[in-house]
């Protein structure tokens, strides 16, 4: 096994206070949410499972050696990767695809999309669970603009279903970040007033006069 | 490539913006060595980042020297290391393709230009040693001169041929965990390169009457709106943020918060300079 220490960050003389902090930070930044339809959750997972085993090595660590204060309790995170999609997502109603659909999903899981895409190219009606299954081929292909595009319209045909609504949630929330408006990088106020500096030093190098005042 | 893939430098420490400068030189220095001067062209910053995607944990080796574009001055360099040898194979097959390219539909002035670079290129690419790597370059770019030629109407198909092509270097890395991620990491990337591509060259398109996704699946009345501008921004968002979750789950190297940086700040940036209008492709103007 890895040294917790090294696998949290961590130098081995660092205070418990510390050591949590840098446990949360890591968990949050993988934490299935980041990881939800994305071909590599399998990897974040095992990188979890390190995580939490090394917390709680350093928290057992530590408990043995006060071992009279009672110590921490353990806090690991266990929150699971519930892995994908159940495949009887029951609902009222007959359901002509449902069978092609429960293999779609089976496909999904197994990492097959492809497979998934072809069975699904079959099915001619094009109902809420064919757009959301469609969405969920396209986002683990990498196709935003179409995954957006069919989560969108699963969630319009059937505002109620909530795997929907929370697979375009999670496109929403992960991308927050990015969709927010950018700065830097242009000519700021400083480097404005600079350059007009150095223009009118230029000016009246050669004579002339940018600005008059000085 | 295009140089769309940079840090933000204003907030690059000193020491990781120099460690960036010395990928960049020593990628040159590994391209001059193998290829010949003329290779050099191939430089760009987006190779400097696949070169920084390679690093191995352990790899640490910079010396200082003198090349054309410092010849007083010896500058930091990373020298030959397996990651830049890899990211400079990878490079001048990229070089050759997108030469290719410019064989296959461009006017005869522009042909005749390129021919003898091409002509270069094709002998770089076999020295390169990546056949496969080669032919697959070869088959997506093909694939997406017909998807091109047919008016595809989908913006992530055109961009998923072009990723394909970045997202197959992703297998030169040490293991196949690494390759698995990297595969990934290059596919949004590839991703993300062509859509600003797309949406840098809608004027230039537009007057010759090529073909331009941007303006295929977002324009079809003529006109880009903000609520269009926001949804090619958005979807970009979107590849950001699975990039930049798959890129934490490579192992940590001495380009981990250079990489983090044109990622989380760099790309970010760019889109919106790209978006604005403003941004300079200075893509073989050396890091100042």
């Amino acid at each position: 096994m890895k040294d917790p220490y090294s696998v949290l960050g961590v130098s081995p003389s660092a205070s418990p206070e510390e050591i949590k902090r840098a446990y949360r930070d890591l968990v949050r930044k993988y934490h299935p949410d980041n990881y939800h339809d994305n071909p590599l959750s399998d990897l974040a997972q095992e990188k979890m499972k390190e995580i939490n085993e090394a917390y709680d090595a350093i928290q057992k660590g530590q408990a043995s050696a006060q071992s009279s204060s009672g110590g921490y309790s353990s806090g690991g995170y266990s929150g699971g990767y519930s892995g994908g999609y159940s495949s009887g997502q029951t609902q009222s109603g007959y359901r002509p695809s449902g069978g092609v659909y429960n293999q779609v999903r089976q496909a999904i899981n197994m990492g097959n999309v492809s497979y998934a895409e072809t069975l699904l190219r079959g099915v001619s009606n094009h109902d809420a669970e064919w757009n959301f299954l469609m969405g969920s081929v396209c986002y683990r292909k990498g196709w935003m603009d179409e995954a957006r595009r069919y989560y969108t319209t699963a969630v319009n045909m059937d505002p109620s279903n909530a795997e929907y609504s929370t697979a375009l949630n999670y496109m929403n929330s992960a991308g927050s970040y990015y969709r927010a408006p950018q700065t830097g990088g242009g000519m700021d106020f400083c480097s404005c007033c600079s350059s007009l500096m150095l223009a009118d030093c230029c000016c009246e190098c050669m004579g002339g006069d940018l600005i008059g005042c000085c | 490539m295009y140089g769309y893939v940079r840090p933000a430098k204003d907030e690059l420490l000193v020491r990781e913006y120099e460690s960036f400068r010395a990928a960049y030189c020593g990628l040159c220095h590994s391209l001059k060595k193998k290829y010949g001067a003329a290779a050099r062209f191939a430089l760009s910053y987006d190779l400097t980042y696949l070169a920084m995607l390679y690093w191995e944990p352990g790899d640490l080796c910079t010396e200082r020297r003198r090349c054309p574009a410092s010849p007083l001055r010896r500058k930091k360099c990373s020298c030959e290391c397996p990651a830049l040898e890899k990211a400079a194979a990878v490079a001048v097959v990229l070089a050759k393709g997108k030469l290719a390219d410019t064989m296959a539909d461009e006017g005869f002035f522009r042909k005749l230009r390129a021919w003898p670079a091409y002509v270069a290129a094709k002998r770089w690419a076999k020295k390169a040693g990546i056949p496969e790597y080669d032919e697959a370059v070869k088959r997506r770019l093909a694939e997406l001169a017909e998807l091109e030629k047919a008016g595809c109407k989908s913006i992530d198909m055109a961009a998923d041929k072009f990723a394909l092509c970045l997202s197959a270097a992703g297998k030169y890395a040490s293991d196949e965990t690494r390759g698995r991620i990297l595969s990934q990491v290059l596919y949004h990337t590839g991703r993300i390169i062509y859509i600003l591509d797309a949406y840098a060259d809608l004027e230039e398109d537009r007057a010759k009457n090529r073909y331009n996704a941007v303006a295929a699946r977002y324009m079809e009345d003529g006109v880009l709106d903000d609520a269009e501008k926001e949804a090619i921004k958005e979807t970009l968002a979107d590849s950001m943020a699975l990039m930049e979750a798959d890129f934490e789950l490579l192992p940590e190297t001495v380009y981990t918060p250079v990489l983090r940086n044109i990622i989380k700040l760099g790309l970010p940036r760019t889109t919106q300079l790209v978006l604005d209008g403003k941004f300079k492709p200075d893509n073989r103007h050396e890091p100042d």
